[in-house]
């Protein structure tokens, strides 16, 4: 499968019936491999990207961070943004949800077209991302967006201008009686980012 | 002082109504408190963990729960949708981050479990961790106290195959005193007062303080921990299993604590084991060894483990603990297969982390003293354990019990009881052979552990004499396992030295090399008669074993 561009976000299916081994097994048979192959990294992203595992009991960041703090954080990257499109901001959100440390990296990768990325610069370039996705109607997209990028240091938690100007945003369509659900989960989430201490 | 004045009392400073963990909260902790707890009273647990989940991702910073919000967490780890999946649907429709909210829950559990952990070996002074450890423990200490609801577990005269009944019928609550939960030390309103159960399940701990119910759910874990029925199994390793886990973590923490903070006080010995006998620890080690033999905790702690009892007639009977756990919901299809190694392996370091714990309270007894609850004594504990284990009729079982786990200074009783359990071993054998009564074989290997050369010479000793050889005649099977078993006993005692001292320092004693020949002229002989006797037996030789033991 490592052919295609982007493979993660074109094939999403996957086998419904095939057993499974529990986690923990899988993680030891896992870690053997690790110093084998040259590609291990990209099998890494494969394997904690998968649903079952993702979800699964053991898999969390404790684990995923050990592993991923084995690599080198560039290279990490590269192979990442081979295997999954730049805007599945579904599979973004998983990433830094498993391995929180990548979250800036992975944002400077997306955002920065090869030039540094300072604090302001920044910035504008995330609202410009979501002010896209919104006029675009793109809510699911929008929504995971919004989950990548809070806590990273681009997008502090707290009672920011942006953060506000988002949940303005929302409630403006909101109000224009658009009811599509991850408004709704983005308005709450919003205001839970405003509450966090940044 | 009110609570909510910002000020961190360091601890020790004690006043009579203050707990001796108490930790001030400052305005803003409150503030989180409350939030945290008015999204518990609006059943918004997707947000109540997405707030908590944003927030522990490093150590350095993070969100602290309250304990009622704990509670919460704890009890929505049961909340497995193996048999809830349609009400948790309904809670979490979108169901954003795609976890389910029972393993999340767990997930900054443990989270937290792991940092108070990490925290007690480094020893620093950080006030916000100091507080979380406050509120985990307002939970245990609650949990431990009412220590006396437990009854002595129901026990049946009835023959069944391994001592256990099962019951389906969830037991209803006897008592109206439930009510009574962890009093609120701080001045909001707590979640606790109107909530007392979360998506259809009981709070843990109103479950817990239901008479009986705790060991109940301790017996249901370990029982069901080596399940073959598949629906039971996922429930133990989905809901009870990590939760027993961590509910263990937490004792020996506060035990910790209690030893660091609370022994001080002791005027005496006899003080010491007055104060001993109170502690949370001491409390939960009495739930599960009601008798005051530690015989009746043997039974329990190898809870479905293939052996025989002494008392064949007594059967415990089981429970689940909440409604409905022993079937799958409709929309649940298992799909996770789990090999019969794994099921012994998880199994077996939790029966070997509670007996951690005990032993870990009993090495605190001053010397000459007894405990009042509970009441074995260490060398009492370790025979009766041993007695049991050197009656395991399953290979499988006993060397997952003695060569699995993490090989941490914490496993000191593991050599003790391998020792112990070789000792019988060695009776039972000599018996069946020479029809000799023989009481005891003293043993020195665990005093030599750190002695390579003598523990290397008595080693050679055994091996020179015969180290289980069979006599010349039919073999029975079970003479097999004993050997077997022995082989094991041996494996786990090196496989400790060779933790202590590393495998190279073993292997360049100058005794090395007359063991490695007594090994070898062992397994020779050994070979020879089976292959007369029992020409089927697989019985693998030692030597191979332990040479790859040493080496890795």
């Amino acid at each position: 499968i490592f052919m295609e561009k982007s493979p993660l976000t074109n094939s999403r299916q996957n086998d419904t019936l095939c057993k499974l081994s529990p986690f923990d097994t899988m993680i030891n048979a896992f870690a053997c491999y690790q110093d084998q192959t040259e590609q291990f990294a990209k099998y890494f992203i494969c394997f904690i990207l998968d649903r079952k595992v993702y979800e699964s009991m053991f898999c969390d960041t404790i684990w995923c961070s050990k592993i991923y703090k084995t690599f080198s954080a560039d290279d990490f990257m590269q192979q990442y943004v081979s295997l999954v499109h730049s805007q599945d901001y579904f599979l973004h959100y998983r990433l830094i949800k498993l391995i929180p440390a990548a979250q800036d990296l992975l944002i400077r990768r997306l955002f920065s077209e090869g030039e540094f990325l300072a604090g302001e610069q920044a910035r504008i370039k995330l609202v410009q991302e979501f002010n896209d996705l919104f006029d675009k109607r793109r809510f699911q997209q929008l929504l995971y967006f919004v989950l990548t990028i809070y806590g990273s240091k681009y997008m502090p938690f707290g009672d920011t201008d942006v953060t506000l100007y988002f949940k303005d945003c929302i409630a403006d369509l909101f109000n224009a009686s658009a009811s599509d659900v991850e408004l709704s989960l983005l308005n709450g989430f919003l205001s839970i980012f405003i509450k966090i201490p940044p | 002082m009110a609570p909510g004045i910002a000020n961190h009392t360091s601890i020790g400073e004690n006043d009579d109504e203050r707990l001796p963990y108490y930790v001030d909260v400052s305005d803003d902790t409150l503030f989180t408190f409350e939030v945290l707890n008015s999204m518990c009273m609006l059943d918004n647990y997707d947000h109540l963990l997405f707030t908590l989940e944003c927030q522990s991702v490093d150590e350095e910073k993070f969100a602290i729960p309250p304990f009622d919000v704990l509670l919460v967490l704890m009890t929505l780890t049961t909340v497995s949708d193996h048999y809830k999946e349609p009400i948790l649907r309904q809670n979490d429709p979108y169901n954003t981050s795609r976890g389910k909210l029972s393993r999340r829950a767990f997930k900054i559990l443990r989270f937290y479990v792991k940092m108070l952990q990490k925290y007690d070996l480094n020893g620093g002074q950080r006030p916000d961790i100091e507080l979380l450890r406050c509120q985990f423990f307002l939970i245990i200490d609650s949990l431990s106290s009412n220590a006396r609801w437990a009854r002595p577990h129901r026990r049946k005269r009835r023959k069944t195959e391994n001592g256990v009944i099962y019951n389906f019928d969830v037991a209803e609550a006897e008592d109206s005193e439930l009510g009574n939960i962890i009093a609120n030390p701080y001045p909001y309103v707590s979640c606790l007062e109107q909530k007392k159960s979360i998506l259809g399940n009981d709070l843990l701990s109103i479950k817990l303080k239901q008479p009986g119910s705790f060991i109940n759910m301790i017996l249901w874990t370990l029982s069901n921990s080596l399940q073959e029925d598949n629906v039971l199994y996922i429930d133990n390793h989905e809901v009870w299993m990590p939760l027993l886990e961590l509910i263990v973590d937490l004792f020996v923490l506060r035990h910790d604590f209690f030893i660091k903070h609370e022994l001080k006080s002791a005027i005496d010995d006899y003080h010491m084991v007055q104060l001993l006998s109170e502690s949370p620890l001491a409390n939960f080690l009495h739930l599960i060894d009601s008798s005051q033999s530690g015989i009746s905790f043997c039974q329990c702690i190898f809870l479905s483990c293939d052996y025989k009892f002494d008392d064949l007639d007594v059967s415990i009977e089981l429970h689940p603990v909440y409604y409905g756990e022993n079937t799958l919901s409709k929309t649940y299809i298992p799909r996770t297969s789990f090999s019969k190694v794994y099921k012994l392996k998880r199994s077996m370091s939790l029966r070997r982390k509670i007996i951690g714990t005990y032993c870990k309270l009993l090495t605190e007894v001053p010397t000459g003293h007894q405990l009042i609850k509970p009441k074995p004594s260490a060398d009492e504990l370790i025979k009766n354990l041993s007695y049991s284990l050197a009656k395991f009729n399953d290979i499988d079982e006993f060397e997952a019990f003695f060569l699995t786990g993490d090989l941490t200074v914490a496993s000191y009783f593991v050599p003790l009881i391998a020792e112990d359990t070789l000792c019988h071993l060695f009776s039972n054998f000599k018996k069946s052979i020479e029809r000799l009564d023989i009481k005891h074989v003293a043993l020195t290997l665990v005093e030599n552990l750190d002695n390579i050369g003598a523990f290397l010479y008595e080693c050679t000793c055994f091996f020179d004499k015969g180290f289980f050889v069979p006599p010349e005649r039919q073999i029975k099977s079970i003479e097999l396992v004993e050997i077997n078993k022995a082989d094991i006993c041996m494996l786990a005692l090196f496989q400790y030295i060779k933790f202590l001292e590393g495998g190279e320092v073993i292997k360049s004693n100058s005794k090395f090399h007359d063991f490695i020949n007594a090994v070898n002229g062992n397994d020779r002989r050994r070979k020879r008669i089976l292959s007369r006797n029992a020409p089927d037996s697989n019985l693998p030789p030692l030597m191979p074993l332990l040479l790859k033991l040493l080496k890795s």
